[in-house]
Order: structure tokens, then C-alpha cells, then sequence
């Protein structure tokens, strides 16, 4: 290829221009090279990219200086394309040809073609992959982003983007506190999308869900241009705000001007994007197309098994209490279409027991695998059948944008017959179990820095303080042995031993384990043993244990039941009893009122309240 | 590292190789261009190992990034498909269609109208060779049944 020589005058003019209209203070400029307002630096901003090779001025910290580099840099010969920087920084280089009179010589970023082809992609989708109860960093889910091209319906090999923290080290207690105070660098990674559908749906058993934005090919252009620079980048991980949503957004943010996080909050919470992204509008256009549900291997196998009939159900738990599945006389017997039908809920049924018991080389896991093996010699052996056609959903599951807001404020009136007061309830961060449960592990409570203050005749209180509370109820949706696992709790912070006693809180720490039930289609009970340590209070010594017994009703979308039946007993045989009925109205994103009655002991104790969330 | 993710990732862009049978025959992405080639350079069945143990991800093609001639192209990128979706790929050739079995064939570059046809002589080729295939070795059996059956009826395009 011919080079054009640079023009001198040409870079002194376009210097001068981009000086003259200030582009280094832009704010396109200052997304594009991750600039934040920074106290310490004489430019007042500093990037939140740590990698050295990401800046040309040798300075993380100049704006300006960065400009003027990147000019200079733009009109240096091309000896190597992929590593000029025309081809390497293709958003800086687009944005400053678009905003100066630069005459440049033509120029092929091989490279850059080959990871993306832009001429055939036409969506970015926006990916969230529900929360994860078994590992703290994923309780609140995470984000990816995606292209894909609107022809194609097949999206396993579409190019999809990570960010995440590159993890040194599997001490749990280094992982936590590194992840929150800056221990680990994170950056944007890409793969294609088979791998993450993996991951999360087949090995996590989390469900995707895929918001499908409404971009121009130049906006979609100008992600794909940025993402490019920022493969190699480095940046430091903060679990609470500068994680994957706060880096998807910032990214959004080149092409997206409503603001997709809370400015003033210290954290930021992936479902806050999507929520905002449904809310927003782009020139009276929504921002977002259309959302589309990609099912775990769980949701998979929970589909296909309320597709089939109550014979076959009745049939498959039949199987699955008996050794050798596909032998048994009344599998055998099956025509070769009901077989078929068995086999994909068996393949599924499988492939969620597995990724639930782990690598375990257990006599379940070494069983499951046995039985996959004949299932797949089997299938084999019975006629190919046509792509599966598209079911209805039976189990309707909601989108998380239609979740209430993460963060709460609650006020409520309480009173009893000696007296009543106030609660002022204080939650950044999740849900509980009365909650709407959309993109959420449903029968479930996960919160933290919950705190509840009381007033009583003037004087105020901390009733309760949850620093990590999380309870599963972990219902079985089917008969099926080992779709029934244990009920969990755990609860760590500052409780009110006796509700009736408006300041005397004392630490505890508590845990529960038991079983959860569907007695129809609205109704859970669930059987919890509890045990808890704690400060002393009343010379009760400084360990309970007991049980609670619990009715969980989803009576209608705007009403949700629960009722607790609690009795517990100190290591200095103090006994305690409560009933509590509490009730959530309602359940509107932004709001619920609350409504409870309590019997402790003797005690009746009724609380009226109004959430705000947002 | 860029040059590394690009590595990984040509396996979708369809551009370029046709595959033929002879290439397939010489390359066995398991043995020669995974972590384990790395490992245990001299002692292929260690590689093989080590491969299935670890992973045939983005790391496995790096690690023989300085031999693009055999571990690029869309031989390798299938084959590091098949080992990353292995179950639900069997699964889906067992029945004779799925998503997994398409974006296989679409890697390969094979045209809409002929996936019936080459996942119906693969289903019949892997079926013969499921009862004597050690579980580990499965993934190799199928991209052999794939290679075989794609080798004069897809390229990349």
C-alpha cells in the first residue's frame, strides 16, 4: 500500500483547532479515555485506566496533553497498520476526524476486522444474568453485552464482551476483601457467546436474559470502536461501584446520554441499568427492542417436564426411583415419539443434578452419568427428530426490570397496648421474601446494611440492624428426587430479642436449615430448625435454639402473605413464642404497604407501613 | 493479547480456509495445539491429558499462537467448540437438530441446506463408535465424525 506522506500543516492546524474549540474538556473525550474529576490532579481529572499503554501523552491525568498526543500520533507514517493508532484507537480517531479537518491517508485495520464484522451486525443486546446465591459476588447478578446480527436467529456464536475482575487467589476472605477495597485489576474480556451461555446457564444453572437495544449502526460503530481499545485496559475492581455495571454503563454512556446509573449512590447494582433502560427514552423511542428470556439448564428441564402429560410425569418419577432407566418395562414399552419426549427431560433432569452436586465423585454423580450414557445410546438408536419447535412458557417467568428498585425507605407506625411509636427502615440493598420476586430467585430474602430505627415517646433506637440476612426457601417445583433441597437462613447483625423491648438490642448471629413445601399453586409452608449465639440480654445467656414454622402466600400480584409461627428456647431454658402475620400491598416497583401483626408472648403488636424504593 | 483473543475468535468470522480432509488429517487439535502440547511436547498422549483435564480454550490456541499454519482455521476453532459444549452438542446429535449442532456447522461455513444431511451421516458415524470410545475421548470421536462428514461439502465463505 502507498503511504501518503503527513501533512505538517494540516496536523499544526487541527493542534490548533482542538486546542481553540477545547475538545480536551469534551465530554466524549473524557468517556473515551475514562477521565474522572480528580481532587489531586492540577488538570482536575485522572483516568480510571491503570494500564500505561492506554494513554499516548505518558500521563493518566492531562486531557489535554492526551489530545494533543493523539493528533500527533493520528499523523504519524503508517509502517504498521494494526499497530498505528489509527487502527488500535479507532473511537479516538473517528471522534477527532469527525470534530477536525484531518486529511488522512486510507488505511486497513486487518485486525480490528477480524474480531468484528461490522457489516453484518446490527444489535448490541444487553445481557443480565440473574444473582447466584452461592458465591457473594454474584448475590446480585451481572452483566455482558453482545453483537449479533438480526438475520442470524442462532446467537451461540455471537461476539460477547465480559468484565470482571482477574482473580490472584481463592482465599474467601481475601477474595471478599480485595474485591471491596481494590485489591484486583478487572478488565473488558470477549468471547463468543456459546461459552458464556455455558457458564452461567448450563454449569451456574442462572437464567439470562437478553435486552435487545435500539441503536443506529453509528452508535452500534462507535461500542464496537471503543470496546476494541479497551481489550488490553486494566482498571481496578470495586465490588460496590466500579464493577461490570458501572463500567457497561459508562460504555452505554458514548451513545446513550439518560444517565443508566444513580449519580450519588456509592454502589451500583447491575438490575439498576436495566431498569433504567426501560424507563428512558431516546428521542421518544425506547431504548430498548425487545427481551428475550435465555433459560438455564434448570428452567430447560422444569419447561419440558410441565409440557408433558401427568402419565408421563407420574412415569419419570417412576424411573427415576429405579436403577437403569431406559431397561424398565414401562420405558421400554413406550412409542418411540414418548421416548424421545422422556429422554430431552432426562437429558436436562441430568445435566441440572450435576451442575448442582458439583465435581463430587459421588455415587449420585457416578449414577446420573451411567444413566446420561444409555440415555444417549438410546436416542441414538430411536429416529432423528426435527428442530424443537418454539413452546409457550409455562412458568412465566417475569423479566428483572419489573423487580422493585433495590433500595428502600420505610416508615412505619407501630403500637401496642402500653404504647406506640415509629420505625424508620433504612435497606440499600435487596429484597425479602415479600417482595415481587422478577429476575429474582423466587421464595427468597437477600439484604444487607438493613437497618430499622424505633421512636418511642422521643426516644430513639436501633431495633435492628441485618449487616448480611439471606434466606432460601428453595422450593421444589417437582416430586422429583433431588429437586428438594434444604431450606437455608443466615442472619448476622443487630436483632430485638423481645419486640415489646423498644432498646435493648444485642449481636447475634443466626442460622436456620429445614425444608420448604408447595401446597398448591400460592401456598409454601416451610419447617426451619434455628439456632443463634448473641450478647447476653436479661441473663439469658448467649445461645437459642428452637424452630419456626412458616406459611408463604402469593394470594394475587398485589398481595403477598406470610404468616411465622416462631418458638425458640435459651441454653438457660428461657422460652419465647411469637405469631407473626405480615402482609405486603400492593408490590408496585417504586412502593408496598406493609401491614403486620404480632403476638409476642402476651404482646400484640401491629405495624402499618409504606415502602419507597428506588 | 489482542493478537491472542483474535487467535480464539477468527473461528467465527468464516473467512478464508476451506477444510479438507487432508488438513483434518494432519492437525489434531487436542495433541498439537493445546495447553498440553505445551506440557508435555514429546509425549502427545500427555497432551491429550492435559487438555481434557484443563481446558481447549483461548489459552490452549495461544499457547500454539506461534504456529498459525496448523492450529488456526476453523478445524481447530470446531474443535474447541465441541470440547466447550460437549454435552448438549451430543445431546442435540443424538435428536438430529439444535442450536449447538447448527452453530457447529456454521463454523464450518456448511450451507442451511445441507445440515440435515451431514448431521444425519454424523449421527450415524458417532453412533458406531459410542459403544468402544472412552467418555474423555467422545469429543474427539465426533469432530472426527464432523471433519469426515463436512470435508467435501462445507468451506468457509
Amino acid at each position: 500500500m502507498f503511504v501518503f506522506p503527513a501533512s505538517a500543516t494540516s496536523l499544526q492546524e487541527n493542534l490548533s483547532l482542538a486546542i481553540q474549540t477545547n475538545l480536551d474538556e469534551h465530554p466524549y473525550w473524557l468517556k473515551l479515555l475514562h477521565y474522572k474529576k480528580h481532587i489531586g490532579s492540577t488538570s482536575g481529572y485522572k483516568s480510571e485506566v491503570i494500564s500505561e499503554d492506554f494513554f499516548l501523552s505518558n500521563t493518566k491525568s492531562d486531557p489535554l496533553a492526551e489530545l494533543k498526543a493523539t493528533i500527533k500520533s493520528i499523523y504519524t507514517p503508517i509502517t504498521n497498520p494494526n499497530q498505528h493508532t489509527r487502527c488500535k484507537f479507532i473511537a479516538r480517531t473517528q471522534w477527532l476526524q469527525s470534530k477536525l479537518n484531518m486529511e488522512l491517508p486510507s488505511i486497513e485495520c486487518e485486525e480490528f476486522k477480524q474480531w468484528i464484522d461490522l457489516e453484518n451486525i446490527n444489535q448490541v443486546q444487553l445481557v443480565f444474568a440473574s444473582g447466584y446465591l452461592k458465591n457473594p459476588a454474584s448475590f446480585y447478578g451481572h452483566l455482558l453485552l453482545k453483537f449479533s446480527s438480526s438475520s442470524n436467529k442462532n446467537n451461540l456464536l455471537d461476539l460477547s464482551i465480559n468484565y470482571g475482575a482477574m482473580l490472584t487467589d481463592t482465599n474467601p476472605i481475601l477474595y471478599i476483601v480485595n474485591g471491596i477495597f481494590g485489591g484486583y485489576t478487572a478488565g473488558f474480556s470477549d468471547s463468543r457467546f456459546y461459552r458464556q451461555n455455558h457458564n452461567y446457564g448450563q454449569t451456574d444453572l442462572r437464567d439470562l436474559w437478553s435486552y435487545n437495544l435500539d441503536l443506529s449502526q453509528d452508535q452500534i460503530k462507535q461500542i464496537a470502536f471503543h470496546l476494541w481499545e479497551l481489550l488490553d485496559v486494566q482498571f481496578t475492581y470495586y465490588f460496590l461501584d466500579k464493577n461490570c455495571a458501572y463500567h457497561f454503563a459508562n460504555l452505554l454512556a458514548l451513545v446513550i446520554e439518560a444517565p443508566l446509573t444513580d449519580q450519588y449512590s456509592p454502589w451500583v447494582m447491575p438490575l439498576t441499568i436495566f431498569q433504567k433502560l426501560m424507563e428512558n427514552k431516546s428521542k421518544d423511542n425506547p431504548l430498548v427492542k425487545s427481551v428475550t428470556h435465555i433459560a438455564s439448564r434448570q428452567s430447560q428441564f422444569y419447561e419440558k417436564y410441565f409440557h408433558l402429560n401427568e402419565k408421563q410425569q407420574q412415569l419419570l418419577k417412576l424411573l427415576l426411583e429405579s436403577n437403569d432407566w431406559v431397561s424398565h418395562s414401562k420405558f421400554k414399552s413406550l412409542p418411540d415419539n414418548e421416548k424421545i419426549a422422556l429422554i430431552n427431560v432426562l437429558f436436562d433432569y441430568i445435566e441440572y443434578q450435576l451442575a448442582e452436586l458439583g465435581d463430587s465423585s459421588s455415587d449420585r454423580v457416578q449414577q446420573l452419568s451411567l444413566e446420561k450414557k444409555k440415555l444417549i445410546r438410546t436416542r441414538f438408536s430411536l429416529p432423528a427428530s426435527p428442530a424443537k419447535k418454539q413452546r409457550t412458557h409455562l412458568l412465566k417467568t417475569q423479566p428483572p426490570h419489573h423487580s422493585q428498585y433495590p433500595k428502600l425507605i420505610r416508615v412505619s407506625g407501630i403500637s401496642s397496648k402500653e404504647s406506640s411509636g415509629a420505625l424508620l427502615q433504612l435497606r440499600p440493598v435487596y429484597y425479602d421474601i415479600l417482595g415481587s420476586e422478577s429476575g429474582r430467585m423466587p421464595n427468597s430474602a437477600l439484604s444487607m446494611a438493613d437497618l430499622t430505627l424505633s421512636n418511642f415517646n422521643g426516644n430513639f433506637a436501633i431495633r435492628r440492624f441485618n449487616i448480611v440476612a439471606i434466606e432460601s426457601y428453595n422450593v421444589a417445583k417437582t416430586e422429583l428426587r433431588g429437586d428438594n433441597k434444604y431450606a437455608w437462613m443466615i442472619n448476622f447483625g443487630l436483632d430485638t430479642p423481645d419486640n415489646m423491648c423498644f432498646n435493648c438490642t444485642r449481636v447475634q448471629l443466626s442460622g436456620g436449615l429445614g425444608k420448604s413445601y408447595k401446597l398448591s399453586h400460592q401456598h409454601i409452608i416451610n419447617f426451619m430448625a434455628l439456632g443463634s449465639i448473641h450478647t447476653e440480654h436479661n441473663n439469658e445467656g448467649n445461645a437459642t435454639i428452637g424452630g419456626q414454622v412458616s406459611l408463604l402466600s402469593k394470594i394475587n400480584p398485589s398481595w403477598n402473605s406470610l404468616i411465622t409461627f416462631n418458638k425458640t428456647r435459651t441454653l438457660t431454658n428461657v422460652p419465647t413464642s411469637s405469631i407473626k402475620w405480615e402482609n405486603s400491598f400492593f408490590n408496585l416497583k417504586h412502593f408496598d404497604v406493609r401491614l403486620s401483626l404480632e403476638r409476642n408472648n402476651s404482646n400484640l403488636l401491629v405495624t402499618a407501613g409504606y415502602s419507597f424504593y428506588f | 493479547m489482542k493478537k491472542l483473543i483474535l487467535s480464539a475468535l477468527a473461528a467465527a468470522t468464516l473467512v478464508g480456509t476451506n477444510i479438507s480432509a487432508v488438513q483434518a488429517e494432519k492437525i489434531n487439535p487436542w495433541r498439537d495445539c493445546g495447553i498440553g502440547a505445551l506440557i508435555f511436547p514429546s509425549v502427545p498422549a500427555g497432551a491429550v491429558i492435559s487438555n481434557i483435564i484443563w481446558d481447549l480454550g483461548t489459552t490452549a490456541v495461544t499457547s500454539n499462537a506461534s504456529s498459525p499454519d496448523t492450529c488456526e482455521g476453523e478445524t481447530v476453532k470446531v474443535a474447541q467448540f465441541i470440547q466447550e459444549t460437549f454435552k448438549p452438542l451430543e445431546e442435540e446429535t443424538a435428536n438430529g437438530s439444535g442450536e449447538h449442532v447448527t452453530a457447529m456447522l456454521n463454523i464450518l461455513g456448511c450451507e442451511e441446506n445441507v445440515h440435515n444431511s451431514i448431521i444425519k451421516n454424523v449421527r450415524l458415524e458417532y453412533a458406531t463408535k459410542l459403544e468402544s470410545t472412552e467418555d474423555t475421548q467422545k469429543p474427539q470421536a465426533l469432530y472426527n465424525a464432523v471433519i469426515h462428514n463436512t470435508a467435501d461439502v462445507c468451506s468457509a465463505s
